[in-house]
């Protein structure tokens, strides 16, 4: 008799799991799984969970799903220090895809800004199989939650020394997802950014418009500005554009601008082209942004992204400005640009982006309502 | 319905006049705090009871005037049990439990220095308040100043000032009103004017960004004219202390 067949299952379990391991080269602080994990029914899916501890110096820890080797759903960073055990988790939610062929990941990285990046992080372990059926998708009377914010965005790329920003946007006051127990958002604005999505722990600068749910709280609908600064991002601003603004009307079209004067370390916002706010901010002395974005914006999988295909939300006049420079036209499609939605494996198709010139049009294909 | 009719009464029930001269009894000065903050004796069911002593005021976090305020001669009124009772749903009135409020007049001058609305439950997450130097710098870049406590008696009532926030006053676990002559010299400028500086703490965040920390996106600001009630700035995130 296999001596295998006298253990109890969680250690026959455990040895398959840590049997997995590719330990070579790995640094001392790489978790140790110790169990093979548990799943939760979601709204939308399944939950997996698995325990992982360890000691480390000091890292964020978290799980993905992969399918063919690519990331298809995150589970939340949990920072871990010294001796830890912590319980990691990862959604299925409307990962359509045969479930013997997933597999979970845990990753590790020093860096918060790497967090997502896979190829970025260290794997602590290697893939497994989830081996566990996955629940039916069809839903969408929830709020699924991952490592991201999901977005459809337009980004110069080959750009540098930018100082301004600027759009007219079109007003759609989306739906949100109707777990009234979970936050949400679904916003539009116009940003200077020193980093690529979805990385967005350094700083910069925006505005634009959003409707934000806290749960038991309500929704607010307004126009807001944002902003952050210094090198060790203290310094963080956002400001609701109430006393300035009344939230606009469904369908108008109002002009967006952010910008950076870099000579005196000011940060400006103008609304349908008054300046409403100059908020000194010195880091930005001498500095300037690499990438103008425009974007579209959700938390919450089921919120309703930008227009719809029949009526799309529009970002007209797109324009930027670099230092010493005056503004000039997007004209999107040039090479180095990025345009495009948060990859969805299961359904490629969900959110849709379109452009032409100095123009953007954005839509969910799937609106709240509709069935996916 | 009742709510909004008390809402605009207590409005109305406020006119311009000084609040000039000292204070010399408990009485008057719990009968000071109650008519500026709104809380008339007729809503008696918003609170529970109220205290007065006469304290040494010792100030370190009120921005520009900290130094004048500290070491004066003032009253310390204490009003425990204190609900909001604003029109809320269900969920609302689960979060407005008893607070207590705490509030300093000067005793010479009767101008009101200071007025806490704080939660009773402990916060370990809280973190400390800002130092009157910070609050000072961070309210500069925007083009904020505060002169002097203010001395006229408010048109608008504290309590609305607060409803007229457009923040989330149930959720903080720490209020904090100063009463001053303000003035903000922005793209929008203001000229100097008393103000209700509302500094919620604790609360709800303003934004959901949730790669910033909590504590910079949940100390949350806003500034209501005491004459009219319109809001003048925010609501904005900060003050918030630096922490190592």
């Amino acid at each position: 008799m296999s001596i295998l067949k006298l253990l109890p299952i969680p250690l026959l379990a455990l040895l398959i799991i840590t049997g997995c391991d590719n330990n070579t080269g790995e640094p001392d602080n790489t978790p140790t799984i110790y169990d093979s994990g548990s799943m939760a029914e979601d709204c939308c899916g399944v939950i997996y969970y698995q325990s992982v501890s360890g000691n480390s110096p000091g890292a964020y820890v978290y799980m993905v799903l992969e399918y063919q080797g690519r990331a298809v759903s995150y589970g939340n960073a949990v920072w871990v220090e010294g001796e830890y055990t912590e319980l990691l988790s990862v959604s299925s939610a409307y990962v359509n895809l045969p479930s013997e062929e997933l597999f979970k990941k845990v990753y590790m990285t020093t860096e918060p800004e790497d967090i997502g990046f896979t190829e970025k992080s260290h794997i602590a372990r290697d893939a497994y199989p989830v081996g566990m059926a996955l629940a039916d998708t069809g839903c969408s009377a929830c709020c699924t939650k991952t490592l991201r914010r999901y977005a459809i965005w337009a980004i110069k790329k080959g750009l540098d020394s930018l100082t301004g920003v600027s759009a007219e946007i079109e007003t759609h006051w989306n739906m949100l997802c109707p777990d009234y127990e979970q936050h949400a958002l679904s916003a539009a604005w116009v940003g200077l950014q020193n980093d690529l999505p979805p990385a967005t722990f350094t700083n910069f600068v925006q505005m634009g418009y959003m409707t934000w749910r806290r749960p038991g709280y309500g929704t607010d609908s307004l126009v807001y500005v944002e902003f952050r600064g210094e090198e060790d991002s203290a310094d963080y601003w956002h400001i609701d554009c109430s006393n300035e603004i009344p939230p606009p009307y469904e369908g108008d079209f109002h002009h967006y601008k952010s910008e950076v004067n870099s000579s005196n370390g000011t940060v400006m916002f103008w609304y349908d082209g008054s300046n409403i706010y100059n908020i000194s901010a010195p880091w930005w002395s001498g500095r300037t942004c690499r990438y103008p974005s425009w974007r579209c914006e959700i938390d919450g999988r089921e919120s309703d992204m930008g227009g719809t295909s029949q009526d799309p939300l529009y970002f007209n006049d797109c324009e930027y400005r670099q230092l010493n420079g005056s503004y000039q036209w997007a004209n999107f499609g040039e090479i180095d640009d990025w345009i495009q939605a948060t990859p969805q494996l299961y359904d490629p198709d969900q959110w849709g982006i379109s452009y032409a010139h100095h123009s953007l049009s954005m839509w969910d294909n799937y609106p709240l309502g509709t069935v996916p | 319905m009742k709510n909004v009719l008390t809402n605009i009464a207590m409005v109305l029930l406020f006119v311009a006049g000084t609040m000039a001269g000292p204070i010399t009894t408990p009485e008057q000065a719990i009968d000071r705090v109650l008519d500026v903050t709104g809380l008339s004796r007729d809503l008696k069911s918003q609170r529970g009871s109220e205290t007065a002593e006469l304290v040494t005021y010792h100030d370190s976090t009120t921005p520009f005037i900290s130094h004048e305020l500290d070491g004066s001669s003032a009253w310390k009124v204490l009003v425990d049990g204190f609900k909001f009772g604003m029109d809320a749903t269900e969920e609302q009135r689960e979060l407005d439990v008893p607070k207590t409020i705490e509030a300093w007049i000067d005793s010479e001058t009767g101008k009101i220095m200071k007025i806490t609305i704080r939660q009773n439950e402990s916060d370990s997450d809280l973190v400390r308040q800002p130092t009157a130097e910070e609050s000072q710098r961070r309210l500069q870049r925007a083009g904020e100043t505060i002169f002097s406590l203010a001395e006229n008696v408010p048109s608008v009532s504290m309590m609305n000032a607060i409803r007229l926030c457009k923040a989330h006053p149930l959720t903080a676990k720490e209020i904090i009103i100063w009463y001053v002559e303000y003035q903000m010299t922005n793209c929008t400028s203001y000229s100097k004017r008393p103000v209700w500086f509302v500094f919620m703490r604790g609360g709800y965040p303003i934004s959901p960004r949730e790669d910033v920390p909590l504590y910079m996106r949940n100390h949350i600001h806003c500034v209501i004219d005491a004459t009219d009630g319109s809001l003048m700035f925010g609501p904005v995130n900060g003050p918030y202390p630096k922490l190592e």
